[in-house]
């Protein structure tokens, strides 16, 4: 009698623990501010954060069980990610664009890493996705701007070259014209004598 | 008030074992979802009435909780809000998708083999009566059955495990051409439930 009630405790402790567990889990997960999924290797996502459900837009219930794939502008990009985390483990800071369900393109730079099962075997991995559009639209801007700004440049050079051809054809015509006056005054002197 | 008659709930009451709390979560979530919090409070105070009170929001995930409540607030649930065998379905797939044993599960969702193999270890996750195994998993015929034994429930429990099968399965196959449809039952003569589960 003794021997259950003991075995009782231990269990209600364990219960309560793994009650603090969970907590502690879904809270530090709920918190990541950077938007993260757990997808498995048939490229299935499994679990995602608030992040990611603010991110693109998608309930954490509704992307449970979906392909991956869903998120990405380019289908094949999730498979490609998976072929290369099976060969690196680890990605960090790969450019992509992706999809969200109101269906903007947003850029991302991905990072991710791969979880293993007891005996190693890769059973899934994590994707974090950081969000670089603001960023992109500034380097696209300034990118704009040094094309405008180049352009207008090669402008102006152009209507330099064609005026310093312009002076340097009047040099050669005065040249000659000099040329011509000192011949003709020669030819006047002679007609003189 | 619920129509549900006093031998329907007697029958259910006799559902020996428990199941875990994290169920209840699940469920929980899913008729907030569908229902909102008036449809839970209506729910609970339906179970009030028949004299088997539940508070969810009080629930533990990792306390173990009578079967019996679990299959009678099911009923309920049909009778208050009207719910079809598709939305017990939906139920199970909602569930799947939230689970927390799924989760803990989840080291085992990496193939089709791995999947079936576990699928007794899964049930066992959530409740001390039944044993589920797997039979005739014929992957190139892309058929196996999942066969739940000394197991009684509520008939409307079997489409909620239809969805909970389908939706755990559908991480290792592709879900276009998945389909699980329970072809035998105790509440219709058979002596076992019995999944069939194609791809």
């Amino acid at each position: 009698m003794e021997a259950r009630n003991s075995q009782k405790i231990i269990i209600q402790q364990l219960s309560e623990d793994l009650e603090d567990l969970e907590s502690y889990i879904k809270d530090l997960w709920q918190f990541l501010p950077l938007p993260t999924c757990y997808v498995n290797p048939f490229q299935i996502v499994l679990d995602a954060n608030s992040a990611l459900e603010e991110f693109f837009g998608w309930r954490v219930s509704e992307l449970i069980g979906e392909k991956m794939e869903k998120l990405f502008i380019e289908k094949n990009q999730a498979q490609k990610i998976y072929q290369k985390i099976l060969k690196t483990g680890r990605i960090t800071n790969q450019e992509s664009k992706v999809l969200t369900k109101a269906n903007q393109e947003k850029f991302v730079n991905i990072s991710a890493t791969t979880r293993r099962g007891n005996k190693g075997s890769i059973i899934g991995y994590y994707l974090a996705f950081s969000d670089v559009s603001e960023f992109k639209k500034l380097q696209a801007g300034l990118e704009k701007m040094v094309e405008e700004r180049t352009k207008e440049l090669q402008k102006k050079v152009q209507e330099l070259e064609k005026l310093n051809k312009l002076a340097t054809g009047r040099e050669l015509k005065m040249v000659e014209l000099k040329k011509e006056i000192v011949r003709l005054k020669i030819e006047l002197e002679k007609t003189r004598l | 008030m619920v129509l549900i008659s006093k031998t329907e709930i007697e029958e259910i009451i006799k559902n020996k074992g428990e199941v875990i709390g994290a169920s209840f979560k699940e469920d929980l979530e899913f008729i907030l979802e569908k229902e909102g919090k008036e449809g839970l409070k209506k729910l609970e105070e339906e179970m009030k009435k028949l004299g088997y009170p539940i508070d969810f929001k009080k629930i533990k995930s990792f306390q173990w909780y009578p079967l019996s409540l679990n299959m009678l607030y099911l009923v309920v649930a049909k009778d208050v809000f009207d719910w079809p065998d598709d939305l017990f379905r939906e139920n199970g797939r909602f569930s799947a998708r939230i689970s927390l044993i799924a989760r803990i599960m989840m080291k085992y969702i990496i193939s089709l083999e791995r999947c079936f193999n576990e699928a007794g270890n899964f049930w066992q996750k959530y409740y001390t009566v039944g044993r589920l195994t797997t039979e005739n998993f014929d992957k190139k015929n892309r058929t196996a059955f999942l066969v739940l034994k000394d197991f009684t429930g509520h008939p409307v429990f079997c489409h909620v495990l239809e969805g909970y099968f389908w939706q755990v399965i559908s991480y290792v196959v592709p879900k276009e051409k998945l389909k699980v449809k329970e072809i035998e039952c105790i509440f219709k003569e058979g002596k076992t439930h019995k999944f069939q589960v194609t791809w």
